[in-house]
């Protein structure tokens, strides 16, 4: 598809609403405040066991921490410490989320972007990016394949800020994406729920996607440290307006989209900074709107084509510090969705399992176009950086299997109302985890049925039956009615849900 | 801040109040939704949150306005008069 760059000076001038950022700043200030999170940082220190208890406590009650609180847990360094953590943690995502994990896939439909940010490939100064947008046929073909040939259910949808790919080409494309649908070995797979990763928008745009029915809209602020955001983000771009991103959340809110997902790119700014900042931004959309975040991101930065500045940052996170930042999140917000994605490697994937993370993908391709191409490689010069873990969806759903992991599947929620405030009451009293577990076996067996390999097939098999019989010992009152649905599902009925 | 919604604060009031009355009658639990292709999006109705439910019988009443109905429901006519009377609310 054609690259229209005729009115972008005019396209970009028009872009922020002032007013919609005026209207939610507190006497002028917006709410992250950098000294305040430095001094709690610097102040909550030498956590002892029973402070840590507590607060392990609150959080398994499913109570957003502190500031203070998650300060604490930021600075514990003491190993047996960081284990009661890690296994409260684990807890939690049991309590709220089951033993499921979720997966989808990334589809990134366009590369053209008008913001330069520093640490990204697809940055307009980038002369090496190969730019693409894809053709709504183009775009019926990439989920075609992710549908009928993969088995996902649940896509992130991923676009650059560009006038071509405004809030309609957005919304043309998700009704597009939910049109398809694919026969398969017994059934048949479609896309049930299409989440976007895109640039702040205006309420007017965010109603519009609302309207064509839009999953999680995902903003992340890259870095919350003011004066770090001012240096990766050009002055003269739209991205360069910090308080415009930071408040999209609440315009998303305001126009309707209750499932919201927050992040950071670690590795521009301290980790423990970023960490207290997202807190901070929970408990503004706790106090505004009744919600916080459908989910958590917290990528790290990674190598892309020719950006040096991914090699040359001092505040990369190493290892250790990233399974215990993730730690601190899930301890800290019990109830928020946590993604972890394949830039992340294998290993680092599996230990984070453990610490409470809730989704992931896999079969991950983020070139533009590159499904249908059926790409086997990374084309540095067509993706925004480069993946840590390209298996395939089927080798990722046999190892969780072996784990003892179900893979779910599940888009329930969305079609149910259990979206918004209505969710956070069953998140909190555990009742969301049991429609997990029922939703996680249906999709499951959808899935076992229709791709997978007779390898995680036979994994698979197991899981499933462990989980059956769960439903049968815990939910008595459900069980003939999910087991309706599962021999309905065997029998080649497909999308029956709770 | 409310969350924005197409249906009418009439409609609203008028759904919640039937709720309630069809809660005492039939012992059904039920929730008001927005639809947006396939996102049910709710607005307003009652459910006990503390446990799981068998799935919701979805009502379609208009292009937007949908209704889950929680509960035992066996007698076909008691669900056909509980839609004429929720559709009433939407004209």
């Amino acid at each position: 598809m054609e690259i229209d760059n005729t009115n972008t000076a005019t396209w970009i001038k028009s872009r922020i609403k002032q007013d919609e950022i005026d209207k939610y700043l507190k006497d002028g200030e917006d709410f992250i405040n950098d000294e305040l999170i430095e001094a709690k940082i610097k102040s909550n220190t030498k956590p002892d066991r029973k402070t840590v208890e507590t607060i392990i406590n609150k959080s398994l009650a499913i109570n957003t921490l502190s500031l203070d609180e998650t300060a604490y847990l930021l600075n514990v360094d003491d190993p047996e410490l960081l284990s009661l953590m890690q296994e409260a943690a684990l807890k939690i995502k049991r309590k709220v989320y089951d033993n499921r994990i979720v997966t989808f896939a990334p589809l990134y439909l366009s590369n053209a972007c008008v913001n330069n940010c520093q640490y990204c490939g697809f940055r307009c100064s980038n002369q090496e990016a190969d730019r693409r947008i894809l053709t709504q046929g183009e775009v019926r073909q990439e989920a075609e394949v992710l549908a009928g040939e993969i088995g996902h259910k649940r896509l992130i949808v991923v676009y650059g800020e560009h006038p071509t790919t405004d809030y309609e080409y957005i919304a043309e494309t998700l009704k597009t994406i939910y049109s398809v649908k694919v026969p398969t070995k017994h059934g048949f797979g479609q896309i049930r729920r299409a989440n976007v990763n895109a640039a702040p928008m205006s309420i007017d745009a965010l109603k519009h996607l609302h309207k064509v029915g839009i999953g999680t809209y995902q903003v992340f602020q890259e870095t919350y440290h003011h004066k770090t955001y001012e240096t990766v983000h050009p002055k003269n771009t739209i991205k360069g307006n910090y308080k415009w991103r930071l408040y999209c959340m609440h315009r998303a809110m305001e126009a309707g989209v209750d499932d919201v997902g927050l992040g950071v790119l670690f590795g521009l700014a301290d980790w423990k900074f970023e960490v207290m900042a997202l807190v901070a931004h929970t408990h503004e959309l706790e106090s505004v709107f009744g919600i916080g975040p459908h989910t958590i991101s917290f990528p790290r930065l990674e190598p892309a084509e020719n950006t040096p500045f991914t090699k040359n940052s001092k505040y990369m996170v190493n290892n250790d510090d990233f399974l215990k930042l993730i730690t601190v999140i899930r301890l800290a917000v019990p109830y928020t969705g946590m993604i972890i994605t394949a830039r992340e490697s294998r290993e680092m994937r599996t230990k984070s399992l453990k610490l409470g993370i809730t989704q992931t993908d896999a079969s991950s391709k983020i070139g533009i176009g590159a499904y249908a191409d059926h790409a086997n490689d990374q084309q540095g010069n067509k993706q925004q950086f480069y993946l840590g873990d390209t298996r395939s969806l089927d080798e990722v759903i046999g190892e969780f299997a072996d784990l003892g992991y179900i893979t779910s599947f599940c888009t329930a929620g969305y079609r149910c109302g259990r979206t918004g405030k209505c969710i956070m009451d069953l998140l909190r009293t555990g009742a969301e985890g049991k429609y997990c577990k029922l939703n996680a076996v249906l999709t499951y067996r959808e899935w076992l049925d229709d791709f997978a390999s007779e390898k995680t097939k036979e994994s698979g098999e197991k899981v499933i039956a462990e989980e059956i019989e769960e439903v049968k010992n815990t939910m008595p009152k459900v069980y003939n009615q999910f087991m309706e649905y599962y021999k309905r599902i065997k029998d080649g009925e497909r999308d029956l849900y709770f | 801040m409310e969350k924005e919604t197409s249906i009418s604060k009439d409609i609203i009031i008028a759904f919640t109040k039937k709720a309630q009355e069809i809660q005492s009658g039939y012992s059904l639990n039920l929730q008001l939704v927005e639809i947006f292709g396939s996102r049910w999006s709710y607005v307003a109705g009652y459910i006990d949150k503390s446990e799981v439910h068998l799935p919701p019988v979805k009502l379609k009443l208009t292009d937007k306005i949908g209704i889950l109905v929680y509960g035992d429901i066996r007698d076909p006519l008691i669900m056909a008069k509980i839609e004429r009377e929720l559709l009433e609310l939407t004209r």
